[in-house]
C-alpha cells in the first residue's frame, strides 16, 4: 500500500522534525547563539538525501520518496534557523551571515558526495545483479580449473 | 519542553513540510527551482516576525518551539537546497547552481530581516 504522497510528507516531516527539536533541545547552542548542531543536522540531512535522491533516480523513482526526501530529510533540515540567527538568537549580523555560508558549502559538498555514494551504489548493484545472472559461468570455470588441477595431479 | 509542545512542534514541522511540498509541486517549470526558494524565503520572512513576536507574547518559548522551529523549520529545508543545487551543477549548468544558491542565501537573510521589520510596522 503506498500513502498518498502528502500524507507521506506529512508523516515524515513530523518525524524530522521530532529529531530536530529533539537534537536542539539536548545540545543547546554554542557561544553568541551559535547553532552548530542544526548546521550538523542540515550536512547530515543533505549527505543522505543526495545518496537517496541518486538511487531513487537510477532506480527511476521511488514509491516512498515523498516520505524520506521531502518529509523526513525535508523536516530534519532547515534553512529558517541558520538564516534568521541573527534574530532569533542575537548572533551577530556578519557572523550569523559566515556561518549560514558555511552551511551552504558544506551541505553542498555533503549532498555531492551523498550523490556520487548513491550513483556508484546502484552500479554496484548492477554488478551483483549481472553475476547473478551468470552463476553457472563462474562455477563452470572454477570447476573446471579444479579438474584441470586433478587431472595434472594424476599425470606425473 | 513538555511532551505536548514538543508533539505540537513536530506536528508543526510536518504541516510545514506539506506546504513546502504543495509548492514543490510547481518545480519543474523554471530552469531553478524557485517554489524551494519560495519555501525558504517563507519560512525565513515568517522566523523573522515570529521571534519580533516573541519579545512581547505570552508564551514567547512555545510560540518559537512551535510556530518557528516546528512550521517555519519545516516549511524550510537545506537538504533539498543543496541537493538541487547539485542535480544543476551535474546537469551542466554550474552557473545556475552558484545563482541559485546566491539568490537563496541573499533571500534568506533578508527575508528574516524583512519579518523582523514587518512586526516593527505593524
Amino acid at each position: 500500500m503506498t500513502l498518498p504522497a502528502p500524507v507521506q510528507v506529512f508523516i515524515g516531516g513530523t518525524v524530522g522534525g521530532a529529531l530536530r527539536i529533539g537534537l536542539d533541545h539536548l545540545f543547546p547552542s554554542g557561544a553568541q547563539g551559535l547553532a552548530w548542531d542544526v548546521v550538523t543536522i542540515n550536512v547530515i540531512g543533505s549527505f543522505v538525501l543526495g545518496v537517496v535522491a541518486a538511487r531513487s533516480e537510477a532506480m527511476g523513482g521511488h514509491r516512498h520518496f515523498p516520505l524520506i526526501g521531502p518529509g523526513l530529510l525535508g523536516g530534519f533540515t532547515t534553512f529558517s534557523a541558520i538564516a534568521a540567527m541573527h534574530w532569533t538568537a542575537g548572533t551577530g549580523p556578519g557572523l550569523a551571515a559566515a556561518v549560514l555560508a558555511l552551511n551552504v558549502v558544506l551541505a553542498c559538498g555533503a549532498a555531492a558526495w551523498g550523490w556520487a555514494l548513491g550513483a556508484r551504489g546502484s552500479r554496484v548493484t548492477e554488478l551483483v545483479e549481472n553475476l547473478a545472472n551468470e552463476p553457472e559461468g563462474v562455477v563452470h570455470d572454477s570447476h573446471l580449473r579444479a579438474e584441470d588441477d586433478s587431472a595434472n595431479g594424476e599425470r606425473p | 519542553m513538555s511532551p505536548l509542545i514538543y508533539l505540537a512542534a513536530a506536528l508543526a514541522c510536518g504541516a510545514g513540510a506539506v506546504v513546502r511540498f504543495g509548492l514543490s509541486r510547481m518545480n519543474g517549470l523554471w530552469k531553478l527551482p524557485w517554489p524551494t526558494f519560495g519555501a525558504n524565503l517563507l519560512g525565513c520572512i515568517a522566523l523573522g516576525a515570529i521571534a519580533h513576536l516573541a519579545l512581547t507574547a505570552a508564551h514567547p518559548d512555545e510560540l518559537l518551539l512551535i510556530a518557528g522551529g516546528g512550521f517555519a523549520g519545516g516549511l524550510t529545508t537545506f537538504s533539498s537546497l543543496a541537493v538541487d543545487a547539485v542535480v544543476l551543477w551535474r546537469g551542466g549548468r554550474p552557473a545556475y547552481s552558484i545563482s541559485y544558491l546566491a539568490a537563496t542565501f541573499v533571500g534568506g537573510l533578508l527575508g528574516a530581516a524583512f519579518g523582523w521589520a514587518l512586526v516593527g510596522w505593524l
